[in-house]
């Protein structure tokens, strides 16, 4: 909702208005909603940034809260030491195992990388219909700040809303966390009756590919490539390079 | 160290930071593990932590620092939490039955509680979103705050005229609502006054 009679209202305030405005103003009052409630709200906005006390204790809480965080974690890691030292070594011998795997993984990754570009949430969110999920909207306003932590706390408000789980799973690629994401586009796949199907497989189909599971990938490219979807070229054209890597 | 009721209430009028310490060490596990076990997660926690210390803060302003407690300051403060966290889940519509608990000192028709714990979630969502302004508009609610009028914050700014900042002001004022109105919760704090 964008104030419509902000200056309007500023200038009430500030006492600007001249005497016939002032009067039409007052009587506006009486009769406009919005106006009563833009009204209302610029006087609660105005009272929370003058507010310095309690701006102030909010912002030390904060720094507390912040400030702990963090020595948790240190203890976290002080009281894991040993584990952590018992799993480096592991590690390291699981490193030698890998190098044959990751030569082939790297020529999927490439795969991944020239292919996979962040889809952008402004075309949804300006079309979305009024009867949208209201964290959705909220989420995707995140996810096109780049937020994406904070736009899956919204999404998963609705975890039934089929665009929240898409952009959920769009968020989770961004976050590295692929195998969340192949859980949003399953759900959005199996929930069958919806337009966001072909955006689900392209996407589930490159989480597969990123991670690994060759085998699911192919799978779902060839489907994709077959149908008469907007992924269909460009799977066409990766199933290519994926034989030639 | 361990502070009584008396240091406790005067700590927190003082925004005094061991005392903030304190309160949060001895007391935020215990409302991270009621909200946790009731439907809530570690984000919910901390958002009935900071509104219960704001509620706290204005009733102890409100009554002076010279309040005895007949109980602890814990059981008190956790009866702020409890309700808070009751009224959330009320407006997120969980179907669970829902009970207030009487807060020692906070009888209705004395003091507005509803009132204190939606202005405290708002501060709450408010800097949330002042955080996602840019510096430029940061720095121009900083000096609204500070209460200088529009010729000194020009000064302070280095901008032409007061009509350079008036402008400025409203456009990062513009801003703030948009990105609060967008907010779910913040639509349903007027739940808060639903009976």
């Amino acid at each position: 909702m964008i104030m419509k009679n902000l200056e309007k209202i500023e200038k009430y305030f500030k006492g600007e208005l001249e005497e016939s405005d002032l009067w039409e103003f007052k009587k506006a009052l009486e009769t406009d909603v919005l106006l009563k409630n833009e009204l209302r709200q610029y006087q609660e906005i105005m009272e929370l940034t003058r507010n310095e006390e309690k701006q102030n204790l909010m912002a030390l809480l904060n720094e507390i809260h912040q400030e702990n965080k963090i020595s948790s974690k240190r203890l976290f890691l002080n009281r894991h030491k040993v584990s952590l030292i018992a799993a480096s070594v592991l590690l390291f011998f699981a490193v030698g195992g890998s190098l044959f795997l990751m030569l082939n993984r790297n020529s999927q990754e490439e795969l991944f990388a020239s292919y996979y570009s962040t889809e952008s949430a402004s075309f949804n969110v300006r079309s979305a219909t009024a009867g949208m999920d209201q964290p959705v909207m909220q989420g995707m306003q995140f996810y096109e700040l780049q937020d994406y932590s904070t736009a899956l706390d919204m999404f998963s408000k609705v975890p039934d809303n089929i665009m929240g789980r898409l952009y959920s799973g769009l968020s989770h690629i961004e976050l590295g966390e692929f195998d969340k994401a192949i859980d949003d586009f399953k759900f959005v796949i199996n929930h069958n009756d919806n337009l966001f199907i072909d955006q689900a497989e392209w996407y589930l189909a490159l989480c597969y590919l990123k991670t690994n599971k060759t085998k699911e990938a192919t799978k779902y490219f060839e489907k994709i490539a077959g149908d008469r979807g907007f992924f269909k070229t460009k799977a066409q054209k990766l199933l290519t390079d994926l034989k030639n890597k | 160290m361990r502070y009584v009721t008396e240091e406790i209430v005067q700590g927190i009028l003082d925004h005094d930071r061991m005392v903030l310490s304190y309160i949060y060490k001895e007391y935020f596990s215990y409302v991270k593990k009621y909200v946790k076990s009731n439907s809530g997660n570690d984000e919910d926690a901390w958002d009935v932590f900071q509104d219960a210390i704001g509620v706290v803060y204005d009733f102890l302003k409100h009554k002076g620092a010279g309040l005895s407690f007949s109980s602890s300051f814990s059981t008190f403060f956790y009866s702020v939490c409890y309700n808070i966290w009751q009224k959330r889940l009320r407006y997120r519509n969980v179907r669970r039955k829902l009970k207030g608990v009487l807060i020692e000192g906070l009888s209705e028709t004395e003091w507005d509680f509803e009132g204190i714990l939606r202005y405290n979630s708002q501060m709450r969502i408010y800097l949330k979103y002042l955080e996602m302004l840019t510096d430029d508009c940061k720095k121009t609610l900083e000096l609204v705050r500070k209460g200088m009028d529009g010729n000194e914050i020009a000064h302070e700014l280095g901008l032409n005229s007061a009509q350079v900042f008036y402008n400025k002001k409203r456009n990062c004022i513009k801003k703030i609502i948009e990105l609060i109105n967008n907010d779910p919760e913040y639509q349903n704090l007027n739940d808060y006054e639903k009976p």
